[in-house]
């Protein structure tokens, strides 16, 4: 591998050369998720105008792209950083030699990427979906429910531009960033306090989504031969909104203990739903 | 009615097949299709009162790991054309869309089992170091590939839809209605649930809980809370030793 002609060296790479790449994993992220290797294709195609630039050697190049085909699934946006430190250390994988003391080399380009590749997708995640587009949503929905068409497309246009901005800078950073030294980040335990802050605020945020969103309530009532007592006031009388508040909980245990399988759980969830109405349950 | 079903499968077609992320996770969301929707049967008031109302539904619709738990586009493409049409009720709207939502799911599944394949000829074309290659393979092909799947379904639904739904609600028993009416409250709770479990830490629950009470009792609004969520999770952090433990 270190067999190098002058003429195979590695080309130096420029900003734009970063951006390029950035664009391409804005654009392909998602196309071509498929169950085997989700975005691995996307990752591949976002890495390969880097790779050409770097492995001029046709071996090297079918080695360095057979890497990325990997399976590899993150949240995009945030996902950006990984890509970024993911250029800087196939710079210096393509670049090395003798005298550099960190080797860069498979092992470390992919298990950086699948090590990154969860925390990050769960801090993706909780951020711009769990709280930025519910916030978004909330603001805008009274004014579109009266009527207004532009209120309807601020939420997509406002998280087109943040997704845009986050997405370029955390590309060019993860770039910087892993051309220093990607390890002192991770050891430095930064990482760790932004993923439990996520979690603090994306578990809150969840509740008061429950709360606000979920809806359930029930019509039973109980006949003695003094009042009708009803059921909800009597649950209301002990905290309110405990009905949603099962349900959510409910589901939530059903993923821990079950898995997560979707369909089945949407499918669930109608059918009690019918069957509860069908019997004044609900 | 022809030209209008065909522009709904459009719209469906765009509003899923995924270009450019961030824009691709808010096109598909209900409040933003209803604008386009509106438009294309000329009106505004009715598309934006049921894409509000779906995009409470929809409002947990958060897809870990690329499985969406639910289509809520496919749901929007149906529910609201033929509310408008039929002239009904957000509560129909949303009796509607439950089902067709789930029906989506299968569609999204249908998409990504076809692409392993694509991934398959990547490697090939992988060995053969041709990049070009992959980045069609990333790009246009799944782009071309999935427009069937998108357009067709959406297109048929709409086409057809209006006559058979309305057939089909005066047939309907009122408790399926009202049922279905239950699910589309309930099913938030899916992707809150969900979101909780990709966070992945259980002794966080009493966060999810506070949250739950403080809207619960107060009825304070969404940026309140975002508010209270940041300062809590910045005050959380601050006294946590600053460890290099991994967890959850």
């Amino acid at each position: 591998m270190n067999q190098k002609v002058v003429n195979l060296e590695p080309e130096k790479l420029t900003k734009g050369d970063i951006t390029k790449s950035w664009i391409r994993w804005f654009a392909y992220s998602e196309v071509s998720n498929s169950y085997e290797r989700l975005q691995a294709l996307a990752f591949c195609g976002a890495m390969s105008g880097i790779l050409e630039k770097l492995y001029k050697n046709k071996e090297d190049l079918a080695l360095a792209l057979q890497r990325h085909l990997t399976m590899y699934n993150t949240q995009c946006n945030w996902g950006s950083v990984i890509n970024g430190i993911s250029i800087a250390l196939e710079e210096k994988a393509a670049s090395h030699t003798e005298e550099d003391d960190e080797e860069v080399n498979e092992e470390v380009i992919t298990g950086i990427k699948t090590g990154l590749m969860g925390p990050i997708a769960g801090i993706g995640d909780t951020i711009d979906y769990g709280t930025l587009r519910p916030i978004l949503m909330g603001i805008f929905i009274p004014f579109a429910l009266a009527g207004s068409a532009i209120a309807a497309l601020l939420p997509l246009i406002i998280q087109t531009v943040f997704t845009a901005v986050m997405g370029y800078t955390l590309y060019h950073k993860g770039y910087t960033v892993g051309k220093k030294s990607i390890i002192d980040i991770l050891q430095s335990g930064k990482i760790q306090q932004v993923i439990t802050g996520a979690g603090v605020v994306g578990m809150f945020m969840m509740g008061a989504l429950s709360a606000s969103y979920v809806k359930l309530t029930t019509p039973m009532t109980i006949t003695t031969s003094v009042k009708v007592l009803e059921i909800q006031s009597v649950i209301d009388k002990i905290a309110p909104k405990l009905l949603p508040l099962v349900a959510v909980l409910g589901v939530y245990l059903y993923l821990i203990k079950v898995g997560p399988n979707y369909v089945k759980i949407v499918g669930f969830l109608i059918l009690i739903s019918l069957a509860g109405s069908a019997i004044g349950i609900f | 009615m022809i030209i209008q079903a065909v522009l709904v499968g459009l719209l469906y077609y765009v509003a899923t097949n995924r270009i450019w992320y961030g824009f691709s996770m808010l096109i598909r969301q209900p409040l933003s299709l209803a604008v386009f929707i509106g438009l294309i049967f000329g009106d505004m008031q009715t598309a934006l009162i049921m894409g509000a109302t779906l995009q409470m539904m929809y409002l947990g619709a958060i897809a870990p790991g690329g499985n969406i738990p639910t289509d809520e586009a496919l749901a929007a493409c149906v529910a609201i054309p033929i509310a408008i049409q039929a002239h009904v009720g957000p509560e129909i709207a949303v009796a509607i869309a439950v089902p067709i939502g789930l029906l989506g799911v299968l569609l999204d599944e249908l998409r990504r089992t076809l692409f392993t394949g694509l991934v398959h000829v990547a490697d090939k074309r992988a060995e053969e170091a041709d990049a070009k290659g992959i980045r069609r393979l990333a790009f246009l092909y799944p782009l071309l590939f999935v427009f069937p799947i998108r357009f067709i379904p959406a297109f048929l639904a709409n086409y057809y839809g209006v006559d058979a739904v309305q057939s089909f609600m005066g047939a309907v028993p009122n408790w399926v209605l009202q049922g279905l009416g239950v699910a589309g409250n309930i099913l938030p709770a899916l992707g809150f649930a969900l979101t909780m479990v990709i966070i992945g830490k259980r002794n966080f629950i009493p966060f999810f809980i506070l949250g739950f009470f403080v809207v619960a009792y107060t009825g304070i609004s969404i940026v309140g809370i975002a508010i209270f969520a940041f300062c809590m999770a910045a005050i959380y952090t601050h006294f946590q030793p600053n460890t290099q433990q991994r967890q959850g």
